[in-house]
């Protein structure tokens, strides 16, 4: 019942027939482009990199308290492509490998890792772009939520904190973007164990995300536009494979002043447990006030371990100001150094902590001083003869 | 606009299709447990598939052998909202964390030998140490006797007094905590004193066994005027996993320990230095570490019957609580690191070891100590054996859990990573027998039960998915 070995059940010939049909289109697409365009080969690179490095003060109700310095992100990463051809690589530090790992102590060791290691081909129309890619890739859900959201410096989209998706596995995905990316569909086939661990069944996760832009206007300081996020996957995860199926939508709102978002994911298999149901909830708005100098935010996650269990949930409030101390161009948030200043509460219910029973140990207090630094820049950017 | 938002609705109403069918809880614990069993051996199956399949093959031996290879699972498990469920009444003490032993078992129970020949029992396992609420630790101790009575219930038809020998851990551990409230000295358990059937045959087979040197008579001969391990028959038995046995090391491994060895550190001050001549590697040993690494070395002495035994055996990650070690951490650089320096911290004499301390070489991770036969182990089958035979008694077994649910209240209060904090708060229990009794018992029951069940479950998943438990091995490196 739990196993999905690859094309077993019936639900997943709509997503795959879903990937089916944008692979045959980007291919066949790409191959009208390769013909149609004559001129030389264009080649582009591009890169990129995130620092986010915090100072944490933390109180835990009646329990230890303690405050740190840590690295949450150091990410480099280069995209390019040649003609048809794009390919990416990122590489991320990370401060937890997890047990079992063959190299360093759990939570004790600075690796370096690949997060995402893809190649393939994107062609671009008038009114269309398509892309294929294999690789580590992005999980699609992770991709297409982080185009609206603007608090990543603090922290992850909720459902990935939750561990309901994971940002990365191997396999394969293809795109299919029209009107201009108005509408963005894709699907992905990947080993549904995520980018850090190797596949420990046959089954592999099917994937299918779409994004539409429901409103887009341009007022008088800027564009402002609302997308629709939705995303299905069937997957199994596990030597045991324990189904890990996931539905979630997400609304995200992005204005040339305030942005704002919503986050909802269903969970069916957590933990490697096929019984249980789990689910995130996320709110967020961020706005610059008057000036770049200071700007709020706020946030909202709630998780359900369980959702069987009322007490198996946890909620986090977060409240703060930031500041953009060096922007680049208009792309807020996007690039740039900006320094957030956050106090954050958190609270589990009986059955949520680390040791069930034990309600206080997921209760704590937080004072948050994080540096959020992001780049991207044209390191190359030529046709033959440039 | 418009046909963005039909096509996501469209594919809105198309992934809701893809969700959900209920699973059976027996089959999603099932599932489960072949997955969390994978993830814990991931490194060892990469590395030797075949003694992960021997380790299962021992937990399938008997109900106990499979409780003990499934500290991990049981540590998840507290962290599983459906978790057989007791919340504790004792929210406020058990929010301040303590050294816990992780994985508290009347097999983790042991002799160790002073320098002036007194003998004594204490926890002799902290491979999965860590910080954390008292309570964990001691319904994972309470859960082992009703693990062990329903164990040997099976295997020897008599019929055990669960309950009350589960109370007398409770009993021990409130009357330990009421003795150092009171201003006593923690409770040596020695063989100076009568300690009850159990813990005096272990004392005696420990003194005779360590006294003749038996640990170098069983592995060892000289030849030539110098010491070497013999050979062992170290192939798997009839039921699939290896009888416990040395067998000299390759000259590979045999350079790889001595460097170990050569830059390890120890527990005892002034550092020691270490020469080993001959090493062994040991096959057949434990349960839950059964497939680590562990190799003997043979440390010459003064003349060939001062030659010491030295265990170099590998240590790995304990199950991640991020909430738990978020704040903290785990202040040591190494696994091996953790589990000497708890094993110390809970030592009743400082020289029960003086050779424990640790080695590490990369991602590897290494605890040492010395091998003598004075360290003897308690064993549920021979209290089994002896039950059934009449030689021992409920009354022994009595004895023997408030001896273990004493021995984890003075580690629990006594025993610190950082020389300050302490688990002083736990003397508030002194006061509170019958609610702690309460507290644990429920839990210990309903756990113990589902750990036969999982039993079940693990055999029958052997039995369908093979001796890995369907695991692919060899996938990540062609």
């Amino acid at each position: 019942m739990n196993a999905n070995p690859l094309l077993c059940t019936s639900r997943v010939w709509p997503v795959l027939a879903a990937a089916a049909v944008a692979l045959c289109g980007s291919v066949a697409v790409a191959e009208d482009a390769a013909d149609s365009h004559q001129e030389p080969t264009s080649v582009q690179l591009e890169l990129y990199g995130d620092l986010f490095t915090e100072y944490r003060n933390e109180r835990r109700e009646d329990g230890p308290n303690g405050d740190a310095f840590e690295l949450q992100r150091a990410l480099v990463g280069v995209e390019g492509s040649v003609g048809l051809g794009v390919a990416s690589l990122e590489v991320e530090s990370t401060r937890s490998v997890s047990p079992q790992s063959s190299f360093g102590i759990d939570g004790n060791a600075l690796v370096l890792r690949v997060r995402r290691a893809e190649a393939g081909v994107e062609a671009t129309g008038e009114l269309w772009r398509v892309r294929a890619v294999a690789g580590v890739v992005r999980h699609g859900w992770v991709a297409s939520t982080e185009t609206g959201y603007r608090l990543r410096g603090m922290s992850e989209m909720v459902s990935e904190r939750a561990g309901f998706v994971d940002p990365g596995d191997v396999g394969a995905t293809a795109e299919l973007g029209l009107w201009s990316d108005r509408l963005v569909v894709g699907a992905q086939l990947v080993n549904g164990e995520g980018r850090s661990d190797v596949e420990r069944n046959d089954g592999k996760s099917v994937i299918g995300y779409a994004r539409g832009r429901v409103l887009a206007l341009d007022v008088h300081r800027g564009p402002l536009w609302l997308d629709l996020h939705v995303f299905g996957q069937e997957g199994s995860v596990g030597g045991g494979s324990a189904r890990a199926h996931r539905l979630g939508t997400a609304l995200t709102f992005v204005g040339p002043c305030p942005s704002a978002g919503l986050e909802w994911v269903r969970a069916w298999g957590v933990d490697d447990d096929a019984s249980r149901v789990g689910m995130s909830f996320g709110a967020w708005a961020e706005s610059r006030i008057a000036t770049r100098w200071i700007g709020v935010h706020t946030r909202y996650d709630r998780i359900w371990t369980d959702v069987a269990f009322a007490e198996a949930k946890t909620h986090r409030t977060t409240v703060g100001l930031f500041s953009d101390l060096v922007e680049v161009d208009a792309s807020r948030g996007r690039a740039g150094l900006r320094a957030y200043a956050a106090y954050e509460l958190e609270r589990s219910g009986d059955r949520a902590g680390d040791v069930a029973g034990v309600q206080a140990l997921g209760n704590a207090s937080r004072v948050r001083l994080v540096v959020e630094l992001r780049g991207r820049g044209t390191v190359l950017g030529s046709g033959a003869g440039q | 606009m418009n046909r963005s938002l039909c096509a996501v609705a469209a594919l809105v109403a198309l992934l809701a299709g893809v969700a959900c069918a209920d699973v059976s809880d027996e089959a999603a614990r099932s599932t489960w447990l072949a997955s969390t069993l994978t993830d814990d051996h991931l490194v060892v199956l990469e590395r030797d598939p075949n003694l992960v399949a021997e380790k299962y093959a021992k937990m399938r031996s008997s109900l106990y052998r499979y409780f003990r290879g499934t500290a991990p699972q049981y540590w998840r498990d507290l962290a599983d909202p459906q978790t057989p469920y007791v919340r504790t009444a004792f929210d406020a003490l058990a929010r301040d964390p303590v050294v816990l032993v992780g994985d508290p078992h009347l097999e983790n129970v042991g002799s160790f030998r002073g320098s002036d020949g007194q003998i004594w029992a204490a926890i002799n396992d902290f491979d999965i140490a860590r910080r954390g609420p008292f309570h964990a630790d001691l319904r994972r101790l309470v859960t082992s006797i009703f693990v062990a009575a329903t164990s040997i219930e099976a295997q020897f038809a008599v019929m055990p007094d669960a309950d009350r020998w589960a109370n007398a851990v409770i009993d021990g551990y409130v009357d330990e905590l009421t003795a150092i409230r009171d201003g006593a000295l923690p409770l040596l358990v020695s063989g100076d004193a009568e300690q009850g059937a159990i813990v005096d045959d272990l004392f005696r087979r420990a003194l005779r066994d360590g006294a003749d040197r038996e640990e170098l008579l069983e592995y060892t001969e000289v030849v030539e005027g110098r010491r070497v391990f013999r050979t062992a028959d170290v192939e798997p038995n009839g039921d699939g996993f290896a009888n416990d046995g040395i067998e000299p090391a390759t000259p590979e491994e045999a350079a790889y320990v001595r460097a170990l060895l050569a830059q390890a550190s120890f527990v005892a001050t002034p550092p020691l230095t270490v020469t080993a001549t001959e090493v062994g590697r040991r096959w057949g040993a434990g349960v839950g570490s059964y497939p680590n690494l562990r190799y003997y070395a043979i440390v010459p002495g003064v003349t060939l019957d001062d030659d010491v035994l030295l265990e170099v055996k590998e240590i790995r990650d304990i199950p991640s609580l991020p909430s738990l070690d978020a704040i903290e951490g785990l202040p040591f650089r190494t696994a091996g690191q953790r589990v000497a320096i708890t094993a110390s911290r809970y030592a009743a004499r400082a020289d029960g070891d003086v050779w424990l301390g640790w080695a590490t070489d990369g991602g590897l991770s290494f605890r040492i100590r010395e091998r003598t036969k004075y360290q003897k182990n308690i064993d549920v089958e021979r209290i089994g054996e002896n039950l059934g035979g009449g030689a021992w008694t409920d009354d022994d077994v009595v004895a023997l859990g408030r001896i273990a649910g004493a021995l984890l209240a003075q580690g629990h209060v006594a025993a610190t990573w950082d020389g300050e904090s302490n688990g002083r708060h736990l003397l508030a229990l002194a006061d509170a027998r019958e609610t702690l009794r309460a507290d644990t018992l429920p839990f210990a029951r309903a756990y113990a039960d589902r750990i036969a069940a999982d039993y079940l479950l693990f055999q029958d998943l052997l039995d369908t998915r093979g001796p890995l438990l369907g695991a692919r091995v060899g996938w990540s490196q062609p």
